[in-house]
């Protein structure tokens, strides 16, 4: 709802406490500490860089131990468990488990040094692998590949790079030299190479090695004592021994799972204290006495100088600030409806001390444009079911809720859109009442006519709801930007700026209803009202937006006068008025014309979701059996699609046509020195 | 010839359908391309980038749309002039869905290149990239206005 306000907290206590109280103002997470600018006077600081790096690389070790143990021995956690409530703990308890921390850390170690072990193993396995490769085409060979000859033969194991039997080889042999002689056989040949054993007497050796030589004969490089075969079985026996360690090392993995809640607390512990650390490092001290500045929100100020005040001898000084200043962090408040909207402003940028936090005020445009563009009653029951499942069953805690409770916004939002459109699942109750047969309109809801609109029949209609809602929510953003001036003491410039523009918004609306909505509202019975509504207003309104127009042209004019400038000046202020009318116009026109993607994108979820139906009903002549699978599987893919359609695409009208009115953003987001856990929260204290 | 009228609106309906999603192919192609290369880097990314690689794709499903309602305003024996004139209402859709989206594939690209570097400036990346998709926002309105006018 609102930008908080901020105070300056001084804290001077006595320099045995210094720990405890920044460990205490960690649990309580309200305060921002200070840089510490310079050190002033006898006051120094210190360092702690170092225990802070030893920390983060006890991290990065548990983190790695982590991802192993997801690997080996995964926790039996569902997807959804991230919205799981964190349970709480006390610092006694904290303490205690504190304790522990040690032994986890040597776990983490040897989880660490197992799976190296693994590591080395498999690239034992994998040159293994490649050795046996190599060895393979002598498999056949039953000499050791070293064996040079008899005492009357000589030798040559080798390969030619070419496939031959040993005809070739001979061949090749007596080619290159007639008086060569020996004999030769062929361990193996394939398209690359030929292994062979050449025999030939000693006195012929030379003359033999000569020519085959020539014929392309190479030794082989790794000639070995013992035989091919005799290798081979070394190796296997090699990769069966690595195997067998990767086994056992996976076997001694799978026993730390049990370590895994310890892990994950090591993991809380080591950030916490590193976060302190470097707290640490900003704190003045001397020799007896430490002092520490700081923001916190007015909100929770007292009652933190209370308890500290109560744990500790300590003087806390609170002092007011200048809430305007862009030096001054910002915390914002908001209500639960609010709080869903935060993540999606932060996006777009932070608030600053300038702005008004939006976070409440777009709320249900948001919802509203969200629901109209999914637009899909099955759809948004989906995902109402889903987030009431995940609320009942893991109670989230606030951050956690804020995303359910958007979910849950916009689930409602497009179930009740889509019952207006008469969209569920497409067209599926038609496709039921007539056992999927055909899509003809015989269902309770279209005979009954249960619904507003058919949007594919009246898309006129449609586009016209459009930007009517169009026209309201810059309006809205007009109002918000002349709430934002008021506030900060320019509720004149604002009436001036905004008022026109809104004139002009209403007056448009009879344009709108005639143009582009082509007597939309005319057509069925009790729309007409509205239709007979503004067509009777529309002199009114016209008249609005002629004043409107008049406006823009005169603002820049009338601020001048009142600022008292020039003749000169306020001469051109009027041209800067006639300029602003024209970017008025051009800049809303666009505005105004694109929330047509609404109805770009509520036709499309609705039109898919149709096809996917006539697709399953249709092969088959309308077989259930059929119709399940594809429906199932169609409807995921639509709903997945239409879901990033429609966030990207509500998000964009809230940014750049309802913020680009009145937000500004990029104020210091407060980041409270807090305890970063995943797993547990502190219970409060007194 | 007297099948002409339909000959030219199931043209339309092809037309719409098959020029906005070459365009939304090639666009969400070209996000793929850059979105895998920061996942390489940092796998957490992908739900962000996810969300990038999806916006030039709308333009296929806004072809998709238009052909649909083409074809649902198609008739046995109608003639030439409407047939001509759902050809017509079928243009915007199909060319302006076309380049926007080869386009917006290259905004969302450079995006995720954003994205890769500063992860909190998903909010802009998607805000730049969702501006070029106006283009096609109108020319479907257009489109479809003209169907309705066109029968």
């Amino acid at each position: 709802m609102a930008i908080l306000n901020m105070k300056r907290i001084e804290i001077l206590g006595l320099q045995k406490d210094r720990k405890n109280i920044i460990e205490f103002l960690q649990r309580q997470g309200s305060v921002q500490l200070d840089e510490m600018n310079e050190e002033s006077g006898h006051f120094t600081s210190i360092p702690t860089a170092s225990t802070v790096t030893q920390l983060d690389k006890y991290g990065s070790m548990v983190d790695s131990a982590v991802e192993v143990l997801d690997k080996y021995a995964p926790g039996k956690g569902g997807m959804l468990d991230s919205f799981a409530y964190r349970k709480e703990m006390s610092t006694t308890e904290f303490l205690e488990k504190s304790k522990g921390v040690d032994e986890t850390l040597g776990k983490c170690k040897k989880i660490n040094a197992l799976y190296k072990k693994i590591q080395d193993s498999r690239v034992e396995i994998a040159r293994a692998e490649t050795a046996i490769d190599q060895v393979r085409p002598w498999e056949s060979l039953d000499i050791p590949s070293s064996f040079k000859g008899t005492a009357d033969t000589c030798a040559f194991i080798g390969t030619i790079a070419e496939p031959l039997d040993r005809e070739g080889v001979l061949t090749k042999i007596v080619e290159v030299d007639p008086e060569a002689q020996g004999e030769v056989e062929i361990v193996s040949s394939d398209k690359n190479q030929t292994c062979l054993v050449a025999l030939c007497h000693k006195d012929n050796a030379k003359t033999f090695e000569q020519a085959l030589r020539t014929a392309g004969f190479v030794s082989v490089s790794d000639a070995t004592k013992h035989p091919p075969k005799v290798r081979i079985e070394r190796m296997e026996k090699k990769i069966e021994d690595c195997n067998a360690q990767i086994a056992e090392a996976e076997e001694a993995i799978k026993g730390y799972g049990d370590a895994r809640d310890d892990i994950a607390f090591l993991r809380d512990y080591l950030t916490i204290r590193a976060d302190k650390y470097k707290v640490l490092d900003k704190v003045s001290v001397d020799d007896s006495v430490f002092v520490l500045t700081g923001y916190v929100p007015e909100i929770k100020a007292d009652d933190l100088k209370k308890k500290l005040e109560n744990h500790f001898d300590i003087a806390v000084d609170l002092k007011d600030v200048d809430n305007t200043s862009d030096d001054v962090p910002v915390a914002v408040l908001n209500n639960t409806m609010g709080k869903t909207m935060e993540s999606i402003t932060n996006m777009y940028a932070f608030p600053s001390h300038k702005d008004i936090d939006p976070n409440f005020i777009m709320t249900i445009f948001y919802y509203f444009l969200f629901g109209l563009m999914l637009g899909d009653a099955g759809y948004g029951l989906i995902m109402i079911i889903l987030c009431l499942f995940v609320k009942k069953k893991y109670k989230p805690e606030p951050n956690k809720r804020a995303l359910v409770n958007y979910g849950l916004g916009c689930g409602i939002s497009t179930t009740f859109w889509g019952a207006m459109q008469n969209s569920w699942f497409g067209d599926l109750p038609k496709w039921v009442a007539n056992n999927l047969k055909s899509n003809d309109p015989t269902d309770f809801l279209s005979v009954h006519h249960l619904y507003w609109f058919d949007p594919l029949q009246h898309t006129t209609r449609f586009l016209l709801l459009c930007f009517l809602i169009g026209i309201l929510h810059l309006i809205l953003a007009n109002c918000v930007n002349l709430y934002k001036m008021s506030k900060h003491g320019m509720m004149f410039e604002g009436l001036v700026e905004t008022v026109p523009i809104i004139l002009i918004l209403i007056g448009v609306i009879p344009l709108v209803n005639s143009f582009i909505g082509g007597g939309a509202l005319a057509e069925i019975a009790w729309t007409r009202p509205i239709d007979n509504m503004i067509k009777a207003a529309s002199p009114v309104l016209n008249t609005m937006a002629i004043i409107g127009a008049i406006g823009v042209v005169l603002g820049p004019v009338i601020i001048r006068i009142k600022q008292k400038s020039s003749f000169g000046k306020v001469a051109a202020g009027f041209g800067g008025g006639l300029y602003g009318l024209y970017n008025t116009a051009s800049g809303y026109l666009g505005d105004i014309l694109s929330y047509a993607r609404l109805l770009a994108l509520g036709l499309c979820t609705g039109v898919i979701a149709s096809v996917v139906n006539q697709l399953g009903a249709t092969p088959g002549g309308g077989q259930w059996f059929i119709f399940i699978p594809i429906f199932i599987i169609g409807h995921t893919i639509n709903l997945g699609i239409n879901l990033i359609g429609a966030y990207v695409h509500t998000n964009r009208l809230q940014y750049v046509e309802f913020f680009g009115k009145f937000y500004e953003g990029g104020g210091n987001k407060f980041d409270p020195l807090s305890a970063q856990s995943q797993t547990f929260v502190f219970k409060e204290e007194n | 010839m007297e099948n002409l009228g339909v000959a030219f609106a199931i043209l339309g309906a092809a037309f719409a359908a098959m020029f906005a999603g070459m365009g939304s192919a090639k666009g969400v192609g070209t996000v793929g391309k850059s979105a895998a290369g920061v996942i390489t880097e940092d796998p957490g990314k992908f739900g962000r980038v996810l969300i990038l690689e999806i916006l030039p794709g709308t333009q296929g499903l806004y072809g998709f749309l238009a052909a649909f309602m083409i074809m649902n305003n198609i008739t046995v024996g109608m003639p030439l002039s409407q047939g001509l004139g759902l050809f017509a209402a079928s243009l915007p859709i199909a060319f302006a869905g076309l380049v926007s989206a080869i386009h917006q594939g290259r905004a969302a690209a450079a995006g995720c290149g954003l994205v890769a570097k500063r992860p909190e400036g998903l909010g802009q990346a998607i805000i730049l990239a969702a501006m070029v998709e106006t283009y096609a926002v109108l020319a479907l309105l257009i489109s479809i206005l003209l169907i309705g006018r066109a029968v």
